[in-house]
Parts: structure tokens; sequence; C-alpha cells
């Protein structure tokens, strides 16, 4: 064999194999493709509502106005989910000013201070049909506490004009005083349920 | 409108039992039932009698303490009071130094500004100068007045200031640090009823504690609302104390001096108070 016929026979069993081995970029591509999508939350669309005991007789409904945040939802693959939300406590909003003002003080949520009501999901699983049980970090009055909740997925579309769009629900209920807010326990309840309605809208 | 008055249930263990036990320290302080010596050797007793008031309200009002490192920055004001407690029974004890006794000030001053105003509040190493400053001035302030006037009116001027603060506390929806305020006013008003009877005794080392706790709880007040109500007022009320020196001015004897000071505090604090009550227009519901 000649020098020029060796070389073409080299070139060609090396083409041969690279044929026949791993294609990096491909794969990259293919993950790329099956990356989950990111919503941010849209907090026209989004509501927080809250429910507390009065005096042991009744029940009394607040918000927090103007939910934000981010998540991210793989319908295959949920445990690639997160979720990310935030509540401004200067939000508060129970259609009365003066009442607002006292839950804003240092009486109860000290929104000076303490700004933010926070979720962090550390891990997502898929329960049953389109539930999903999330556990994340809850951060409120300063105090983060791990939380458990089942959040339903609502439903996923894309609307047209306001375009790819996502929804998650979920209610759960926290006990106040494990966040270092125990005034007025006597008058108003401890556990605090928390309805939450999250609209989403691709990033 | 005025605010309305909180329930018996909420008031009772936030004012009436700590001013009860705290009136209790001041007379077995004071021992005010000797004719002849009342209030002698009993310095102690103010620091111990007005910090329990505090202490007491907080205790009784949350069912508990907050950690060593509280959630709320208000509430390391909980933690200062033994401190203030401790340098007032230091500073009536004896006579000090006065370098020893500015450094005292100084520190317990520096402290409540350090600890009270967090770095999430707006200008912070301003306020905290300034809460600094006002609990150095008090009590350097009224260390002169306490030392040569005897009686109630002293008492009663500290009485009318937190009283007043306490009301300033309640329009700008901080009840409870307005609770703590009315414990605080209540103590002394056992206290200047018992200087009524018996003038020798001295709120001696308490001075320090309303110095840290007055200042404390109007700052924190101020800070942690959402109110309109201009923080002026606030710092006024803080201050307001100060109105005992208008009993040292030259046309003033006797019993005109005590009046004096108690309408001066009075006056300052009442303005504070209309201001704030216009600008809320009548709060809590």
């Amino acid at each position: 064999m000649n020098a020029p016929t060796a070389l073409i026979s080299i070139g060609l069993i090396a083409a041969g194999l690279s044929l026949l081995g791993p294609r990096p970029a491909a794969d990259a591509e293919a993950a790329t493709v099956q990356a989950p999508d990111t919503y941010s939350v849209d907090p026209v669309h989004s509501t927080a509502i809250f429910r507390i005991k009065h005096l042991d007789v009744s029940y009394f409904y607040g918000r927090f106005n103007r939910p934000t945040g981010d998540f991210t939802f793989d319908p295959e693959n949920p445990a690639r989910s997160s979720f990310d939300i935030t509540l401004l406590t200067k939000n508060i909003d129970t259609h009365s000013p003066k009442r607002d003002g006292h839950l804003k003080s240092a009486d109860f949520f000290n929104a000076k201070q303490f700004p933010e009501i926070t979720f962090k999901s550390t891990s997502v699983k898929k329960v049953r049909g389109d539930t999903l049980q999330v556990i994340g970090d809850l951060g409120l009055h300063g105090q983060t506490r791990q939380i458990t909740i089942d959040l339903q997925h609502v439903g996923s579309r894309d609307t047209g004009r306001m375009g790819q769009r996502c929804g998650f629900e979920t209610t759960f209920t926290i006990k106040r005083s494990d966040f270092g807010m125990k005034y007025m326990l006597n008058g108003l309840g401890d556990e605090v349920t928390l309805m939450i309605s999250l609209e989403g809208s691709k990033k | 409108m005025p605010p309305p008055m909180p329930p018996l249930d909420i008031l009772l263990p936030a004012v009436v039992l700590p001013a009860l036990a705290s009136g209790l320290l001041l007379v077995a302080a004071w021992r005010p039932w000797r004719r002849e010596h009342a209030g002698a050797g009993g310095t102690w007793g103010g620091a111990v009698g007005l910090g329990a008031s505090i202490l007491l309200s907080h205790g009784l009002m949350q069912g508990g303490w907050p950690g060593i490192v509280p959630p709320d920055q208000w509430q390391w004001l909980l933690h200062l009071v033994p401190v203030a407690m401790a340098v007032g029974i230091l500073d009536a004890s004896r006579r000090w130094p006065e370098a020893l006794r500015w450094t005292l000030h100084l520190s317990l001053g520096a402290l409540t500004g350090w600890l009270l105003v967090g770095p999430w509040l707006g200008g912070f190493w301003l306020w905290r100068i300034a809460l600094g400053l006002n609990v150095v001035v008090l009590i350097r302030g009224l260390d002169a007045p306490l030392r040569r006037n005897g009686g109630p009116s002293l008492p009663l001027c500290l009485c009318v200031a937190s009283g007043g603060g306490s009301l300033l506390l309640v329009m700008s929806f901080n009840s409870r640090l307005a609770l703590l305020g009315a414990a605080l006013a209540a103590c002394l008003a056992v206290a200047a009823a018992l200087a009524w009877w018996r003038p020798a005794v001295s709120l001696g080392g308490g001075i320090t504690v309303l110095a840290v706790a007055l200042p404390g709880l109007l700052y924190s007040g101020c800070f942690e609302t959402f109110s309109e109500i201009p923080r002026w007022t606030y710092v006024l009320v803080a201050l307001s104390p100060l109105g005992v020196w208008a009993g040292e001015l030259p046309p003033f004897k006797g019993w005109q001096r005590a009046m004096a000071r108690v309408v001066a505090v009075g006056v300052i604090t009442a303005v504070a108070v209309a201001v704030a009550a216009r600008t809320a227009g009548g709060n809590l519901q």
C-alpha cells in the first residue's frame, strides 16, 4: 500500500467510526428541546386570599394584592418544575385602610422590616392526576419554615394574544405563631388558611 | 374622635397587673410607711419598678419571651431595659466620677440606637444617632431636676409624657407598643402617688430606664408604622420630659415650680398628640 492510499484508508476508517460514535452536539440540542417552560406570575390575574378566625365565631377574609414571582413547569417530568412566589406585606387588603395599617404594623406583619412573604420550592412530585406535591420554604415575618402543599395544575394553553399561559391553585394552612406572630391570639385565630391562584405567562 | 379604650381582657394583663406588681416593688424599695426615713436607701426602687412594668407587661401580654436574637427589631428593647436597670441602679447607688457616668450614659445611648434601628430603615445611621442622643439627653437632662427636687411633680411629668406617648402609638396602629407605654405610665402614676405621700422618695435610677424605654417605644413605633403621623411628633414626645426645666426658671418657687413642670411637659405632649390625632383622624377600630 503506497502512502496516498494509506492516508485515504485511514480517513475513511475515521469517518466511519465518527458515524458510529456518540454525537455530543445532537444530544445537547435534544436537552434544550426538553427544558421546562418558565413562566412569570401575572399579578393582575393571580390571587392570594387568606382566611382567619375572628373572636372564635366567624371567618374573616383578606387578600394580598399583586402576587409576583416565577415558576417552571414540566408536565412530562414534574420533578423538574419549580416555584418561586412572593407576596408583598404592604399589599395586604382587608377593605379597611385602618385595619390594613394595623396589620402592617409591628403588631402583626411588621411590613417595614419584613416586606416580603416568600415561597421557594425545594422539591416537586406528581401525586395524582393534575396534582403536584410541592415541598418548599415559606418565609414570613423574618422566619423560614418548610411546608408541604398540594398544588393543582388548572390548565395550560396558548391563548393567542396573551401568549402561552399556565395556571395553578393551592389551599394550605399555617400557624402564624410558628412564624413569631403571636399578638392577639385570643381574638384572632392562630391558624391562617391561604388560597393562592397563580396564572403565569411564558417568558 | 379619640381612639376607643382597649377591652379589659387586654388592659388587665398588659397594664393593670404590671402596674400593681411594679407598684409593690416601689413600695418594697421605698418603704413609705417609715415617716422619718421613707425612701432612704431605696434608690434601686425606681429602676427595678419601671423596668419591671415593661418586662411584665410584655411577658403577660405575649405569654412568652422573644429569643436571644428577637425577630422584630423593636423587641431588642426587652433586652435593653434590663441593661438600663443595671446602669440605673449602678448610677444611683453612689456618686461615681462624672467621666465614668458619661461613659456609661453614652454607651447606653449608642447601644440603644444600634439595636433598635435596623439597617432596613432608610437613613438608619442618622436615626441611630438621633435615638442615641435622645437617650443621653434625657438621662443627663433629668439628672439635675431629679437631685434638686423631691415630691410628685417629676414622676407625674414622666407619667404624662409616657401616657401621651402611649396615645400616639395607639394612633399609629402600634397597639402592642402603646400598651407597654401605658404600663410605664401606670407605674409612674403609682410612683407619683407614693412621692406625694412621702416627698423624700426618689425615682433614682428609674430615670435611666425611662430614658431608654420612652424614646425606644416611640422611635420604634415611628419606624414601623404606615400611618401618616409626622415623625417629628414622636421625637417631640420622646424629648418632652425635658419640659421639667420650666420649673427651674427664676419666677417659680415652691408649688409654682412643680406646677410649671407639669404644665410644660403636658403642653409639649398635648401639642404632639393633637397633631397626631388630627393627622390620623382618630384611629384603631
